[in-house]
């Protein structure tokens, strides 16, 4: 008992030293963004994997019947990757689940909000520190005019409306961290109010001293925004170096591409497209990517922490650059939990930038053959 | 030059007449392979109808059902027999459709011929309409020749036959089944107007190629090709209008779409999509039935309505599960699976990691599956678990308490199954039937012919010929 006691502290030891390292690299790249070595990343890499194998159980019997354990792995590349299915069937995470400081839940979108998977955070500062880079770096630094600070208007509910929503924790963030005053959430739980983002902006484009400003919001709030103000005719010119960044896509609904609702609604809005960018984040990683709407459909990059891959669907070998498979992401800021994630989603990689292609729908009704699931979930429907 | 198969069948048409054809539609089969369509005016729709129309017409007056069996068996018989020319070119059609080995495509070519030959034909016509030479013309009706009624002691006679023209829009994608449904049509002495499936275009055109050497007359008066189902094309409309029936095979999409199209009035038969459920019972030789389930999952890779996706077993499921792994192993030895398409890929490693992560949890769900490759997979499920998709050669099995239990479980499947095999006895075959007919279920059969039900069995638990067919009563004085 002493001795698995003794096991345990030494591993939260370990996993609080590593946290508080990665923290601080974190920060450093997000003050010079340089790129990492690779044997750097790979010695991190493979000392979060011993800590998860060691204090992840789910994750270490996954390891255990492939017959990876940390004496095998020798960079990210060999860290046996969890599907996100997983994530829908079982807490993964390092210790005691009943230890996590927050539990974000995934939309549901691909499999119906009776089957959202499940992400237990140990440490929001690493998630903050890995946010606050890599946000700082690809938003305000690339697409905006390099302001530290900015009036933030968020279409993204406050996490205290959706405590169980990563989106929102990262909206929360950047509005504490990046934000000056003037910032808002224009979203709550139940709806946008759209007379007050109309005011916002009509505010920050008649303001005096032509602040720019920072617009967050789904692809989804930014189309139905964009269709209002197509409606009431109203045009602004925000101030040099404001942003739009919109994350999420379609969700499964048809639309027009993202790229179109985007540039028209900077146009509307008098934000330059090259200040226009797109999120790209999973509830399942605390890392995000970024693409600049221009020039045309770009590439999602990430800070040096977060690599990706894509695999060979059936075989799980590493595809070469540029052909398309299925993603597999590898995020040292989960090292609270599991770190090689494996998607379904489909996407082609080339020098660790990622053209998303899409979420796979699962295999698609064919033929003959009943799938059963459409009806359960219709069935289900019926009678809740 | 396109290397695109040219598969379509259609009487009445020249292709090189741009007054009847506007140019060519391009397809693609279930594993990719390109082939082409013309694209027939309004004008060219109408000449195929009136054509189709015509012959069937003359049809009626000079072939003796007979003779239609005899040339409708003659013609499919040459598809399943390998050694011909003709069946050589079936069989590698269907391959290349599909993505299947020959094998495959050669063992599902043998199957679906046992219910073309002239035997099953006869057996299904017995068997829905006693008499068929009704299909000829008046025959006195056996009840009255019988003596019985009194008032109808001077006879009653009666003829059936089948609309002038039938509409029959084909979405699936098991090969054969379309054959079988046209040769339906030919039987109740309809012009047969055919939407192929653009997953499974081929083999009604082979068989109308040697329908028409066997005899021209019944191969002009059927018609077959495909366009992409969301288009408009004059055939749409054309076929819609002039049939008598519509029958739609195929999933929820493809007969729901025939339903936009159809007046309110017209009579619209669909097969949707169903499933196969195995139950395996006490006293089950275990071995023998994970093999012979095995079978009826690899047969034409699951992707039948009668294909067996959920496995129940009263009793422990993990020696079932375990004996049913091996097979499926032995079985894609023998036949390997065809190529899969990402998406299918991508679930079936979903399916896998939301069963085994499960297991982490629970300690008792757990997947036996090829370890290097997506080859074959069964899902150890407990609690049972309902959802499956279309996928090739995933099972999921669990086990059940009792009887009652399973009957609970399945009930939301009720009228979705196709067709339940068994395995085993204890005493409990007859109450398993009589829960099977509680729940719609049209078919119960041994493990191992699951997937080939015989010539004259209840499609959808219902009638193959009777739905088609409009009858004429002729009363004597």
């Amino acid at each position: 008992m002493d001795d698995d006691l003794s096991a345990r502290s030494g591993l939260e030891a370990g996993l609080e030293c590593l946290s508080a390292e990665l923290a601080r690299a974190f920060q450093s790249w997000g003050r010079r963004p340089e790129p990492w070595e690779s044997g750097r990343t790979n010695e991190l890499a493979c000392r979060a994997f011993a800590i998860q194998y060691a204090g992840n159980a789910p994750y270490r019997l996954y390891c255990d019947r492939l017959g990876v354990s940390p004496a095998d792995v020798d960079e990210w590349r060999d860290v046996p990757a969890v599907p996100t299915a997983a994530f829908r069937q079982v807490p993964l995470f390092v210790g005691d689940p009943a230890e996590a400081s927050l539990e974000f839940r995934t939309s549901g979108t691909t499999r119906g909000p009776g089957r959202r998977g499940r992400h237990l955070v140990r440490d929001p500062e690493l998630y903050r520190a890995s946010l606050e880079a890599a946000f700082h770096h690809f938003v305000l630094k690339r697409a905006g005019g390099g302001a530290d600070r900015m009036p933030v208007a968020s279409l993204v509910p406050p996490f205290c409306d959706a405590p169980d929503s990563s989106l929102s924790w990262m909206a929360d963030a950047v509005v504490s961290r990046f934000g000056r005053p003037g910032s808002t959430f224009l979203a709550s739980a139940r709806a946008i109010d759209w007379s007050r983002a109309e005011r916002f902006v009509t505010w920050a484009a008649g303001a005096p001293e032509a602040v720019p400003v920072c617009l967050l919001g789904t692809t989804l709030a930014f189309a139905e925004w964009l269709r209002r103000l197509e409606e009431s005719g109203l045009s602004v010119s925000l101030p040099e170096g404001s942003i739009a960044m919109d994350t999420g896509g379609w969700k499964g609904r048809d639309g027009p591409s993202r790229e179109r609702v985007m540039e028209e609604l900077a146009g509307r809005l008098g934000i330059a497209p090259s200040s226009v960018i797109n999120e790209f984040g999973m509830t399942e990683l605390l890392s995000q990517r970024y693409a600049p709407l221009v020039p045309g459909p770009s590439p999602l990059c990430g800070p040096p922490w977060l690599l990706s891959r894509a695999l060979h669907p059936e075989t799980l070998e590493e595809l070469p650059e540029g052909e398309v498979g299925v993603l597999n992401h590898f995020d040292l800021a989960n090292v609270g939990s599991v770190c090689s994630v494996l998607t379904e989603d489909l996407g082609a990689v080339r020098e660790n930038a990622v053209r998303w292609v899409g979420r796979s729908p699962g295999a698609p009704p064919r033929g003959c053959s009943l799938a059963t699931r459409e009806l359960l979930r219709a069935q289900a429907g019926q009678t809740s | 030059m396109s290397d695109a198969l040219e598969l379509w069948h259609l009487p009445g048409l020249d292709a090189d007449d741009p007054a009847l054809c506007s140019g060519w539609i391009d397809g693609r089969t279930a594993a990719g392979r390109a082939f082409q369509v013309p694209a027939p005016t309004a004008e060219g729709a109408a000449r195929i109808t009136g054509e189709v129309r015509r012959a069937a017409l003359q049809a009626r007056g000079e072939r003796s059902l007979a003779e239609v069996v005899q040339a409708a068996a003659t013609a499919a018989g040459r598809l399943t027999e390998v050694s011909t020319e003709a069946g050589g070119e079936a069989a590698r059609l269907v391959a290349d459709e599909q993505g299947w080995s020959e094998p495959l495509a050669q063992e599902t070519l043998a199957e679906m011929g046992r219910i073309w030959t002239e035997e099953s034909l006869w057996s299904v016509l017995r068997s829905e309409l006693r008499d068929p030479l009704v299909l000829e013309g008046f025959r006195v009706d056996p009840e009255v020749r019988d003596g019985l009624p009194e008032a109808s002691r001077g006879g009653r006679r009666r003829r059936a036959s089948g609309p002038p023209l039938l509409f029959q829009i084909m979405a699936g994608n098991v090969p054969g089944v379309a054959v079988t449904a046209v040769m339906r049509g030919l039987l109740v002495r309809s012009g047969v107007l055919t939407k192929l499936s653009e997953e499974e275009p081929g083999l009604v055109v082979l068989f109308a190629r040697q329908l028409a050497e066997v005899d021209p007359l019944l191969a002009l008066s059927l018609a077959a090709t495909w366009w992409p189902a969301e288009e408009e094309n004059p055939l749409w409309s054309e076929w819609t209008a002039e049939a008598g029936r519509l029958v739609v095979y195929g999933g929820e999409a493809a007969v729901l779409g025939v339903r936009g199209r159809a007046r309110p009035d017209q009579e619209i038969i669909a097969y949707g999509p169903k499933l196969g459920v195995g139950v395996i019972l006490p006293g089950a030789d275990v071995p023998a039935a994970a093999g012979a389930l095995a079978r009826d999952v690899c047969a034409y890779e699951q992707q039948g309505c009668v294909s067996p996706r959920l496995v129940f077993v009263l009793g422990s499921a993990e020696p079932f599960a375990t004996e049913l792994a091996g097979a499926l192993a032995r079985e894609t030895e023998r036949i390997p699976r065809r190529p899969l398409r990402l998406e299918e890929a991508v679930a079936i490693r979903s399916a896998r990691a939301e069963v085994e992560f499960r297991g982490y949890a629970q300690g008792v769900s757990r997947v036996l599956a090829s370890e290097r490759d997506l080859s074959w997979t069964v899902l150890l499920d407990d609690p049972p678990c309902l959802e499956v998709e279309s996928l090739p050669r995933v099972v999921r099995v669990s086990r059940v308490g009792t009887l009652e239990i399973l009957k609970r479980l399945i009930q939301p499947l009720s009228g979705r199954i196709q067709a339940l095999g068994y395995a085993g006895d204890g005493g409990l075959l007859r109450p398993l039937a009589e829960v099977a007919a509680e729940l719609g279920v049209g078919r119960l059969a041994p493990l191992g012919r699951l997937a080939w039900p015989p010539a004259d069995w209840r499609h959808d638990g219902r009638y193959q010929l009777l739905p088609l067919l409009m009858w004429t009563d002729w009363e004597a004085e």
